[in-house]
């Protein structure tokens, strides 16, 4: 007898700052919470370097593109955060207001990287958009989104700039194949497509086999395809061609070593959810 | 006169055929040869200029006739091309007007369509390709490279550096930094001064250079940015080229296409945006945006639009158009407009064609009074024929009253022949006033509504019912019918020797004999029906011609018609009322009194009387005074009035009348009442015909049978009118019994012998005329006023001889 598994998440976290990247984030969260009857705690937080910077009366500023060079003041550094705080607070509110799910906005100062995973510890899955402020058009992972994903406690979910949820689930059925299903059979009312990769076209066609029956045991309903290829270039040129609203990926796939994460997102050009099993929320 | 002289009749036995259903119709109308190599010949010439006048009266057919020849020659001639307009991709307000082979428009307009859905098809799918995300991704990835690699060694040498690159809202600040953290001012202040001086060097140096690679990033974001237009480029050329050329490969016969779909393929090229429009816009306001910021031809698919303007498909030949409303939109095409979002916009598409683009090749037929009394259609088609172009204008731009930016479609080449149809006025009034009207309209095509009556032309007149009836969808005649719509004709004409072929009142009587003959329930449509169908038109205008017959029967109008009276006598008049004419009859009375030569016309002195009536009256002064005064001054003073005439009256046709009244008055010699003239007379005395002199017969005949025919009344008319006469039945009748009589003269004395009953007298060989007659005592009556005069010593009234006039000669300024 197999048993479906609740939600994946109650509590959702977004990390805030404003930039059309982390709003992109913020409605993807909202989405996710309504469909599981969960919450949003919006993350804004204020960097402390840049607070510094702006103390630091002789600290150099270049603008970009242009290149211009200035000065910059507490003052105005001051300004710039609350003017950023405040559109994400506006943001958050709205969206909450139009969903009528439930959240809250909160305001830290330090370091970004610390302040977004320490809040990350606060809820089940962590929201994060990717290429916020690009020093050029390429999409680009910050620092703080790379830490969490690769230092999140619990499963993160990336979005680049311009994605959205909705669609087809493709999960990647590697060798970190267990978490990717296992999160996947939580997200609601999905259309899953479990790719069971390997480099080994036998091995393939046994860890489709496993990935059917897993998906039999967690009583999910979704189609199941061996992929053989020769490398992870070659499979996330494949996953180029599926489809897809959402990524699943487990914390310990190949295709997140090195530069993978970058290349998946750019390549997918879709959100993507790095599983990983959890601890509880504090 | 004898009643054969009243109405020549045409005999039934002399038509030899049983009903004009077996005769053959007459395409070319009646007596019309000349007309009909007129228009032949405009026809023929295609030469600048020799467009075609038909002038006639209206009604005549001439529109029918110029048309089915129009249609015979068309027929035999190529179909013309098509005509489109599209989008002109380099000046959006100036469509280009193409031109294609007869009836393909339609074709191409379905080919661009398919061809433009095929490319938003095949464009998206070209940028979807994996070939054009790997071309893209590489010079992406290459950009990247060159862009980004400056400003992550800048970082890594910052942070080697001790510096920290903190990103700002609108840029890169830097800062000294411990422990991968902005240091705090006091922190740093109390590092040691070299320390700090060293820190802010290095932050001074790497501000330089990221100053640099922001430069750089600039310059390497425009190439990537031309790089990946490039690529664009090639991509949708891929998409395009091989469509286009499929497209093209249809329509090499066709200059016009070809070269339109070259441009079309280059503005796609350009336009690529457009077709992924759909792939990268979301919806909702994005969509509305696209909306308010969309020109009507530009930024949507709506430029590759083919507006078929002229569609032959359906014709065999030239095209013939015949224009009922020739306005100057409706001559030259407008351009319309749509309201959208409040404000009128428009676009190559919402150009309509002219009857210029629709005649275009062939023939085009406008009524001449429409045309020349709509707003500027007259100069407006003038100028299209000088040109030989269609230029699509509004009136407003014609005129020069608006500047407001709007389209300014390319003119297409005209080749086409105008026939105007109308009256032979307009005809001479625009030769008279318009210099170019002669220029552009050279073949005038005469239409005559009168041909000779003989035997030929009265078979033919027969040809001629016969093919309005079929036309008509009317009842065939017989030869009765036919005969007494022969002498319908004549009495159209108004002349016994010559028929009228105004096809409109021949086909009015054929129309109204069919609802006779439906009613009585006969197949063909006899003399009996043709007869009653007359007779009902003279009843339905009749009413004013009774009321006039009762009022001088009632006595409120007096006019005598027994016993005799001196110095007045019955006139006959015609009123001519839209359609009707009737004969009026007039009492004509004259007065005469010692004086100086002077006879006055009262009308005239009241100005109730024409030039023409007044030149009548001087003239008969001037009989007066040549025949009986020669050698003497004339003595006289008399007036001439046409009693109770309360309107004007004009033409010389009561001038022998006058002149009897006149000449009563002097001899003292009463007229027969019982009579009526009519005739003009010249200075020698001769009688001259006159016009109407049909109604003016029977006007009198009218009101002496509603008086009671005595036998003893009449008309004298010109004998040069006598062959004009086409009598009622009932006047010949009267006449056939002797209770009434009609009498052609050609001298004045004629009518006064008639009129007095006493011989008018010539002069013997010593001049002098027999005693007794009329002429004597007038030539009496006026030696005795001369003597009188002499004995006033010449200062009668009105001896004042006129500026320049001789003295006793008749005072003419009247």
């Amino acid at each position: 007898m197999s048993s479906r598994p609740g939600p994946i998440v109650h509590r959702i976290v977004v990390a805030l700052d404003a930039s059309p990247a982390s709003l992109s984030a913020l409605d993807a969260a909202v989405d996710l919470a309504e469909r599981t009857q969960g919450e949003v705690l919006g993350v804004f937080v204020e960097d402390v370097n840049l607070v510094r910077v702006g103390r630091l009366a002789f600290a150099p500023h270049v603008s970009l593109p242009s290149g211009e060079r200035d000065e910059l003041d507490e003052a105005w550094v001051e300004a710039q955060l609350r003017s950023l705080e405040a559109r994400a607070g506006r943001a958050l509110r709205a969206a909450l207001e139009r969903t009528r799910v439930p959240g809250a906005f909160r305001v830290v100062r330090g370091s970004v990287t610390r302040e977004v995973l320490a809040a990350a510890g606060s809820g089940e899955l962590l929201i994060l958009g990717c290429a916020s402020r690009p020093l050029t058009s390429r999409p680009r992972i910050g620092r703080t989104a790379r830490a969490a994903a690769e230092e999140a406690v619990g499963p993160v979910l990336l979005l680049p700039e311009g994605a959205r949820l909705g669609g087809p689930v493709v999960v990647i059925y590697d060798i970190a194949g267990e978490d990717a299903l296992g999160a996947s059979a939580r997200l609601p009312d999905a259309d899953l497509l479990v790719l069971a990769a390997s480099t080994a076209p036998g091995e393939a066609a046994e860890r489709a086999r496993r990935a059917s029956r897993a998906l039999e045991i967690l009583g999910v309903e979704g189609r199941v395809r061996p992929v053989w290829h020769d490398d992870a270039v070659r499979l996330r040129r494949i996953l180029c061609s599926e489809p897809k609203g959402l990524l699943v990926v487990g914390a310990g796939s190949p295709l997140l070593t090195g530069a993978g994460l970058v290349s998946l997102l750019e390549d997918a050009a879709s959100a993507v959810l790095i599983a990983r099993r959890g601890k509880a929320p504090d | 006169l004898t009643t054969e002289a009243l109405r020549r009749r045409c005999d039934p036995a002399r038509l030899h055929f049983e009903t004009t259903a077996g005769l053959e119709d007459l395409p070319e109308g009646l007596g019309q040869k000349r007309a009909v190599d007129a228009v032949r010949f405009g026809i023929g010439i295609r030469r600048y200029g020799y467009n075609i006048y038909a002038m006639g009266p209206s009604g005549m057919g001439k529109h029918g006739l110029v048309r089915r020849f129009l249609e015979k020659q068309a027929a035999s001639e190529p179909v013309p091309s098509d005509w489109c307009y599209v989008a002109s991709f380099a000046e959006t307000h100036k469509p280009r007007a193409l031109r294609l082979p007869p009836g393909r428009a339609v074709a191409f307009r379905r080919d661009v369509d398919q061809l433009v859905g095929e490319l938003k098809a095949s464009i998206p799918t070209a940028f979807e390709s994996e070939d054009y995300r790997t071309r893209k991704k590489l010079l992406e990835s290459q950009f990247a490279e060159k862009s980004e690699r400056p400003f992550v060694e800048i970082e890594r040498e910052a942070q080697e550096r001790g510096i920290l690159v903190v990103r700002t809202p609108v840029g890169v600040a830097l800062a000294p930094a411990r422990a991968g953290e902005a240091m705090d001012p006091e922190e740093f202040l109390r590092l040691p001064a070299e320390e700090q001086e060293r820190s802010r060097e290095e932050m001074k140096r790497l501000q330089e250079r990221f100053q640099d690679a922001a430069a750089t990033l600039s310059r390497e974001a425009r190439r990537h940015r031309e790089a990946v237009r490039g690529l664009d480029r090639d991509v949708t050329a891929f998409a395009v080229g091989h469509l286009v050329d499929d497209v093209k490969a249809r329509w090499g016969d066709a200059p016009d296409a070809v070269r339109h779909l070259d441009a079309l393929r280059e503005d796609v090229l350009e336009h690529a945006d457009d077709f992924l429009e759909g792939v990268r816009a979301g919806g909702g306001a994005d969509a509305l945006a696209a909306l308010l910021s969309r020109r009507p031809d530009s930024g949507s698919f709506r430029r590759y639009a083919v507006n078929v303007l002229v569609d032959n498909s359906a014709c065999s030949g030239a095209p013939v158009v015949y224009d009922d409303h020739p306005s100057h939109a409706n001559l030259v095409g407008r351009v319309e407009h749509l309201a959208e979002l409040g404000s009128l916009v428009t676009d190559f598409r919402l150009i309509r064609a002219g009857d210029l683009h629709r005649a275009n090749g062939g023939y085009l037929i406008i009524d001449a009074r429409k045309v020349i009394t709509q707003p500027l259609a007259w100069d407006e088609l003038k100028r299209a024929l000088r040109s030989r172009q269609i230029r699509i204008e509004s009136m407003a731009q014609t005129m020069g009253l608006t500047t407001t930016a709007s389209l300014d479609p390319e003119p297409i080449p005209l080749d086409l022949k105008v026939v105007l149809v109308g009256e032979r006025l307009i005809y001479y009034l625009l030769a008279e006033h318009d210099p170019e009207f002669l220029e552009l309209f050279k073949v005038a095509a005469d239409f005559d509504e009168i041909v000779p009556r003989d035997a030929d032309t009265e078979l033919l007149f027969a040809r001629l019912l016969g093919t309005l009836a079929r036309r008509e969808g009317l009842r065939p005649l017989d030869p009765g019918g036919v005969a007494r719509a022969i002498e319908h004709g004549a009495r159209l004409a108004a002349d016994a020797e010559r028929l009228s072929v105004h096809s409109e009142s021949l086909a009015d009587v054929l129309r109204e004999a069919d609802h006779v003959a439906a009613a009585a329930g006969r197949p063909v449509l006899t003399g009996q029906d043709v007869r009653a169908a007359i007779d009902a038109q003279r009843g339905r205008a009749g009413r004013l011609h009774e009321r006039i017959v009762d009022e001088i029967r009632r006595g409120t109008i007096l006019i005598d018609t027994s016993g005799a009276r001196v110095g007045q006598v019955n006139g006959l008049s015609v009123l001519q009322l839209g359609p009707v004419a009737l004969g009026r009859p007039s009492r004509i009375t004259a007065s005469v009194r010692l004086g100086s030569g002077r006879v006055v016309d009262i009308e005239r002195e009241v100005e109730l009387g024409g030039p023409i009536h007044s030149k009548g009256v001087m003239i008969l002064a001037g009989f007066v005074g040549a025949r009986y005064t020669a050698d003497r001054p004339l003595s006289l003073h008399a007036s001439l009035v046409f009693e109770q005439s309360y309107s004007g009256v004009e033409g010389d046709s009561a001038s022998c009348a006058e002149l009897c009244a006149l000449l009563s008055a002097l001899a003292e010699v009463p007229i027969r009442q019982s009579l009526a003239v009519t005739g003009s007379v010249n200075q020698h005395g001769e009688v001259q015909a006159v016009g109407g002199v049909n109604e003016k017969i029977e006007g009198f005949y009218d009101l002496c049978a509603a008086r009671g025919l005595s036998g003893d009344q009449g008309v004298i008319i010109p004998a040069s009118n006598v062959k004009h006469l086409m009598l009622r039945d009932d006047v010949v009748e009267a006449v056939e019994v002797g209770r009434f009589r009609v009498w052609g003269i050609e001298t004045v004395d004629q009518a006064l012998e008639l009129l007095t009953g006493t011989s008018a007298g010539a002069r013997d060989d010593a001049g002098r005329f027999p005693d007794g007659s009329v002429n004597q005592r007038v030539e009496s009556r006026l030696e005795a006023l001369a003597e009188k005069a002499r004995s006033f010593g010449g200062r009668a009234e009105g001896a004042a001889a006129p500026p320049g006039g001789a003295e006793g000669a008749p005072d003419l300024r009247r």
